[in-house]
């Protein structure tokens, strides 16, 4: 586990039960964790944080996580940072593909998937 | 296609005389004369209009007026004459040459030259026939009494044909007795007194008076109709609409009725229409139910209409009627539902997806502990969980079913793997049963995995779920040149032959309470059809009361590439 303890995970959600519960999981695997609970802001926070990998729910009001996604992507600095979809919309898969997103997880989901997704990345 | 604005031919005929106006084919009618001004004053106009009006024309002179005569006064009164005359849309015989044309009068003779002339008419392009005719050289009762029934025979069978029959009567030679005949067996009278009038026996005008106020009831009755009524000729022309219609289509009658669909929708529409009418035209069948979209004033109307063939008296197709509802509300309503039921389900899985996080994170917790029992729990309280998901999960797909919105994503994968994956998962839900994957299929099929998963996760389940004391579920992958199929065997309470037939409905649960102490939505067997129908392959079942059950399904193997 002290091989994460350099990482950092940015967590976007608009769920506060959702932003608890996986700041629990991932510092118990020693990740350094940030929560922020609406798409506005979230550059400026990447900028602070400097997160090695986002988790993105969709569903957010105001600028939801398919507009992240593409903001991110399209900006030089941000571009490479791994995005992993969360969300509770049916096909997350598909959708996660259309916008651009690197990787993708349904809710509810398994604490090992969450981490295995996590470690192909960082 | 031509673009066709004016009125369809109609069944109303202008008679060109003032005080009748307007008859529909099928009139016949008398007029009473003293003197040969009388009868100009009726046939000229009349046949005038005739010629104008696209009809054929037949004169049968009589007293004051020979042939040659009625050809001058016709000419002198009609601009054009010659060129009708010379075009052979009108005839003129002496009486000799048609009522008396073999020395005497013979009903069935007469009748016949009526009809062949009236289906010449026809066959050369005019709309019907329009004749005169005249018995004045009846001398005797008994020719009166055959010619009165000769009229009473037209009357029956006038009905069938674009026929309009103007008999002329001598006052003179008319006695009160043939007076009444002659008004009887028409449906009404012209004779002058000061001017000409118009006289119907209290009979005939009841009669008229019972079909128009039939023909406003009808109407009534059609314009009360919240459904949408229209008929329409074989030119796809609207012949009547009822208000309903009238207000759908944003327009009034007048402006519906005459025009065709491509007068009134874009092209494409109108089309579509139109070919639907072509099909009931020509088969003769009605075609229910159909879904389609109406261009109104710039907003879009769907429609669900039902279109039946139209025929006349004699069965022939002359059009098409149809009875059409507004679904424009239901559709909208259909949509926010679907769009409701997908908020709905991801805000319940939202909560959902926390608690199961929660557990694990505190099953792990327990696990380094030495006590089993709140470890047992845990993995119980996060099965549930799994299960409110899938619930929640199945709503949503019957949802988009109902929609037609089952959109699959097809890739390629092994079959035998994805089905020994999911019998490990399963294995870990029941201690009691031991899974058991038999048979073999070389090979990738190409299919929508995550559909095909939630089939065979529904059909172990129900196994495990409906066989709580037997040992094992046998699941056996097989196949041959088309199909690739896998069946799943439980030895447990099965099902009876009336359920059996049921079992793929929606919501349906066999009438049994250890089945029903189980809980679920009785969705997962309609959505299993639902997958697999999708997916054009078929699943079925198989069971004996007491021992078991089966279920198989089947994906064609064209699905392979």
């Amino acid at each position: 586990m002290t091989d994460n303890q350099s990482k950092k995970i940015l967590v976007c959600d608009d769920d506060q039960g959702i932003l608890d519960v996986l700041t629990i999981i991932l510092e118990k695997d020693s990740f350094e964790v940030s929560v922020i609970n609406q798409g506005k802001g979230i550059q400026k926070r990447i900028r602070e944080f400097k997160p090695d990998l986002i988790l993105l729910d969709i569903m957010m009001p105001g600028i939801d996580g398919k507009e992240v996604t593409k903001i991110l992507k399209r900006n030089q600095e941000t571009s490479k940072i791994p995005i992993i979809i969360l969300s509770a919309l049916n096909n997350p898969d598909q959708m996660a593909q259309d916008i651009g997103a690197d990787d993708f997880l349904a809710k509810p989901f398994d604490i090992s998937d969450l981490t295995d997704k996590i470690k192909r990345y960082l | 296609m031509a673009k066709i604005s004016q009125k369809p031919p109609t069944n109303l005929r202008q008679t060109g005389i003032p005080i009748a106006d307007e008859m529909p084919w099928g009139t016949h009618f008398c007029q009473f004369y003293q003197i040969q001004q009388d009868l100009l004053d009726i046939l000229i106009p009349y046949f005038k209009a005739g010629l104008e009006n696209n009809e054929f024309c037949i004169w049968v002179t009589s007293e004051f007026l020979t042939k040659e005569e009625v050809l001058r006064v016709l000419k002198k009164n009609i601009p054009k004459f010659p060129k009708f005359f010379k075009s052979g849309q009108i005839e003129v015989f002496p009486y000799t040459d048609w009522y008396l044309k073999q020395g005497k009068f013979e009903m069935e003779r007469v009748l016949e030259m009526w009809v062949a002339k009236h289906d010449e008419g026809l066959s050369r392009g005019f709309d019907g026939m329009r004749v005169s005719g005249n018995p004045f050289w009846i001398d005797n009762k008994k020719d009166w009494d055959d010619f009165a029934s000769y009229e009473a025979r037209i009357n029956q069978v006038i009905g069938s044909y674009n026929l309009l029959v103007l008999c002329t009567y001598s006052l003179d030679k008319c006695h009160a007795n043939e007076v009444i005949d002659v008004v009887t067996n028409h449906q009404f009278a012209l004779i002058k007194r000061k001017r000409w009038e118009f006289i119907e026996t209290a009979e005939q005008r009841q009669a008229k008076e019972v079909i128009i106020a039939q023909q406003r009831q009808l109407q009534t009755i059609l314009d009360s109709a919240p459904a949408l009524i229209f008929y329409k000729d074989k030119q796809n022309r609207f012949l009547q609409v009822n208000n309903a219609c009238a207000k759908a289509m944003g327009m009034s009658k007048q402006d519906v009725e005459g025009k065709s669909a491509f007068d009134i929708y874009p092209r494409k529409q109108a089309m579509a229409f139109w070919k639907d009418d072509l099909a009931v035209i020509k088969s003769g069948k009605p075609k229910i139910g159909i879904i389609e979209p109406a261009q109104i004033k710039d907003r879009t109307r769907w429609f669900q209409t039902d279109k039946i063939p139209y025929r006349n008296e004699k069965g022939d197709i002359i059009g098409v009627i149809g009875f059409a509802t507004d679904i424009t509300e239901r559709k909208t309503l259909e949509a926010r539902k679907d769009e409701f039921i997908s908020i709905a389900s991801h805000e319940l899985k939202t909560p959902v997806a926390t608690i199961k996080a929660y557990t694990q994170i505190l099953g792990r917790l327990f696990s380094l502990r030495d006590d089993p029992e709140p470890t047992e729990y845990l993995a119980k309280l996060e099965f549930q969980v799994d299960r409110l998901t899938e619930l929640i999960n199945q709503l949503l797909d019957i949802s988009r079913i109902q929609y037609g919105k089952l959109n699959l994503i097809k890739e390629k994968f092994n079959l035998v793997d994805l089905v020994k994956d999911i019998a490990k998962d399963m294995q870990n839900i029941t201690q009691r049963h031991s899974i058991v994957v038999e048979g073999g299929y070389q090979g990738k099929i190409l299919a929508d995995k995550h559909r095909i998963s939630q089939v065979l996760i529904n059909l172990i389940s129900n196994a495990i779920r409906y066989s709580p004391k037997a040992d094992q579920v046998i699941i056996k992958i097989f196949s041959d040149q088309n199909n690739v199929g896998v069946s799943v065997t439980d030895f447990g309470i099965g099902i009876t032959p009336r359920d059996l037939s049921r079992l793929f409905e929606r919501f349906f649960q066999a009438e049994n309470r250890i089945r029903r102490s189980q809980g679920g939505l009785g969705l997962g067997l309609y959505l299993s059809k639902q997958i697999i129908k999708s997916h054009k392959g078929e699943i079925w079942a198989q069971s004996e009361k007491g021992k078991g059950s089966t279920f198989t399904f089947t994906l064609p193997l064209s699905l392979k590439s």
